[in-house]
């Protein structure tokens, strides 16, 4: 028994997932919870009845819909898989009881790796080195230092804090930062409130996106805040395409408002061929790779959960819960 | 105190305004030839310069000196008797280069861990590929020669990235920042447990063609080789070979045995290589400003009156 008059001795667990989840993941949570009885399906109609009896669904941010949610009768707790949350933050579930937690944390070394990377790519030369080679090409190109110069990450969560500390730690930047609560943060230099964005942006020489989409958020970047840049400033997005107006990006640089973009995400993803973000020279695409590793990552997802499912059954708060209302 | 700068070469507004405000009392001055600026020479405490531009003659005449930052890393000419007999001391720029060319390590290393040539030429082709990524943390980085450079890639690497560090160097002593320390003759220890191998060792005698067909059968076969020293440290046949034969997994050369890189090279084609046209050493400041930043940097100590960071040791000559 767990405290709060929950009784904790047959909870019912659902994991489901189009994520190929084995039985040691199982095994896993099983061992957190000995009691409880534990079902994998990779959707909903593969769940069956245990849909409508689970207490818990462990699932991804794109595989649990309202129609989902609405079976799931005896739900009490869902665990997101993945650090975005926004296609699960349907208005049924916000002014719902249901508690909502997700994977942050497991996808702050791969994404700060992946947002250095598309720094240090512009900041020596590697777009065009990368480009000469099939031409066997020895032209010799300019290249900038990101020691001293300045990044500004919007959206300070844990990934952007990794890559703040990384940024300051191993190359000496002057770290801005915006985030909603104000904090004691060991590694930012400049710390705003969101309203303190076009400081931010009119300051940096990187500015990284890293903020969760909510209604805030979508759109953030406009034509305003790309005008408000530097000439030879950086726009890197690890998050998601929703915080971006596309069409005034594309503008930008196009007529080199900004020096160029290194882009994750995007509005619609996968980018078609014909997209005309193709035609650009002064972007880095890579295909939604920030938060991704040589592996899935499966075992650290199973991790992070067991990790709540533990404060769930001792009655603590759990330690990656999602504020619905904020969006992450 | 007076601090003369005499030189050629031309040194930009904000590394001066950071010299006086490291030195508010003291008083700058800039000359292009020593003839032409005796008066300062007579009064100068500090001489920044190069030996052309300082010969020996104009050293007798600057009564007042008490130390000489020379612009060139090199200084075994530089060191006349006067230096030792009136105890003047000497400082070199050495660790100008450290943070642009650490920065180009770390550029190579992360492009090919996150897939950025591979996105790149994607991109290209207007596909949208999912191409294979990995991480740094908790992986080893290995590093061929712990100069000054390799000291700047291991402090990044175990710092920032929180890796593991293994050197080779020559004297193997306590290093911060480096976990396990070999000497060069156990250098193939080192290669077998490297996840990256970086060559950033001095060319001399005894490393020319060091990295050889027995280096690189020792590297794992996941390992990725990055070359930012000089190309005839490193038998370009056998890492040819290397590639070919996944021996390693790839590399990412900035320096070349021929440079130009001849356009019959093999390495041109190769999709795990990439190369760069010996860039590694520049920065986005210009050289003066980056041999003056080190001046810079020994001038804090110098008004602390500790021991100054680049001194030369005038019995070793560096």
């Amino acid at each position: 028994m767990g405290s709060g008059g929950k009784d904790m001795s047959n909870l019912k667990i659902l994991i489901m997932s189009k994520l190929a989840f084995k039985q040691k993941h199982k095994e896993m949570v099983q061992s957190k919870a000995p009691t409880a009885d534990v079902r994998m399906a990779l959707n909903s109609e593969e769940a069956g009845d245990f849909l409508a009896q689970a207490d818990i669904i462990v699932t991804s941010n794109w595989d649990f819909k309202l129609d989902t949610f609405q079976k799931a009768k005896n739900l009490k707790w869902v665990h997101a898989i993945s650090a975005g949350v926004e296609h699960i933050l349907f208005n049924e579930m916000v002014e719902s009881e249901v508690l909502l937690s997700n994977a942050k944390g497991i996808f702050d070394t791969p994404a700060a790796e992946h947002t250095i990377a598309m720094m240090l790519a512009f900041s020596r030369g590697m777009l065009p080195i990368i480009n000469h080679q099939p031409e066997k090409n020895w032209q010799r190109i300019a290249v900038s230092d990101l020691h001293d110069a300045t990044i500004g990450i919007v959206g300070l969560g844990s990934i952007g804090r990794e890559i703040a500390r990384i940024a300051k730690t191993g190359f000496n930047m002057k770290v801005m930062a915006t985030k909603r609560r104000m904090t004691e943060e060991e590694n930012v230099d400049h710390l705003f409130p969101p309203e303190g964005l076009p400081e931010l942006l009119t300051h940096s020489d990187y500015v990284v996106l890293a903020a969760a989409v909510t209604p805030d958020t979508e759109g953030l970047i406009g034509e305003k805040e790309l005008k408000m840049m530097k000439k030879n400033a950086v726009l890197i997005n690890i998050a998601r395409g929703q915080l971006i107006q596309e069409e005034d990006l594309l503008k930008a640089l196009k007529e080199r408002w900004i020096l160029g973009a290194g882009l994750d995400v995007f509005s619609k993803e996968p980018l078609t061929p014909e997209s005309p973000f193709y035609d650009l020279d002064n972007v880095i695409i890579t295909a939604h790779r920030a938060g991704f590793t040589h592996h899935m990552l499966n075992d650290e997802r199973i991790e992070s959960f067991c990790d709540n499912l533990d404060d769930y059954i001792h009655g603590r708060p759990l330690r990656t819960i999602v504020n619905k209302k904020m969006g992450y | 105190m007076k601090i003369l700068i005499l030189t050629k070469m031309k040194p930009g507004d904000d590394v001066i305004k950071e010299m006086q405000g490291i030195a508010p009392n003291a008083e700058i001055v800039q000359a292009e030839d020593w003839l032409s600026a005796k008066a300062d020479i007579a009064e100068a405490e500090i001489v920044i310069t190069t030996r052309d531009a300082f010969p020996a003659a104009a050293v007798k005449e600057a009564k007042n000196l008490k130390w000489v930052h020379s612009l060139m890393v090199g200084v075994e000419s530089f060191l006349y008797p006067d230096f030792t007999q009136r105890g003047i001391i000497l400082t070199n720029p050495r660790g100008a280069a450290d943070v642009g060319v650490s920065e180009h390590v770390f550029a190579m290393i992360l492009a090919w861990t996150r897939g950025m040539n591979s996105s790149i030429l994607s991109q290209k082709k207007r596909a949208w590929e999912r191409v294979p990524v990995t991480h740094l943390k908790g992986k080893t980085m290995g590093i061929i020669g712990l100069g000054s450079i390799g000291k700047e890639i291991a402090r990044k690497a175990k710092h920032a990235f929180k890796m593991s560090v293994v050197a080779t160097k020559r004297n193997p002593s306590q290093e911060e920042n480096v976990d396990q320390l070999f000497s060069s003759d156990q250098m193939e220890e080192m290669l077998k447990v490297s996840d990256f191998v970086v060559v950033c060792a001095a060319m001399t005698d005894e490393t020319r063609g060091l990295v050889n067909e027995v280096a690189f059968r020792s590297m794992k076969p996941e390992a990725f080789f990055v070359n930012i020293a000089r190309g005839a440290i490193v038998d370009e046949a056998a890492l040819i070979e290397a590639l070919q034969n996944g021996w390693i997994s790839g590399a990412g050369l900035d320096v070349f045995e021929t440079e130009p890189l001849p356009e019959e090279s093999p390495l041109w084609g190769m999709e795990n290589v990439i190369i760069s046209p010996h860039i590694a050493g520049l920065s986005g400041k210009s050289l003066a400003d980056l041999r003056i930043g080190v001046f810079n940097e020994n001038l804090k100590a110098y008004l602390q009156g500790m021991k100054l960071p680049t001194e030369v040791d005038k019995k070793v000559g560096y």
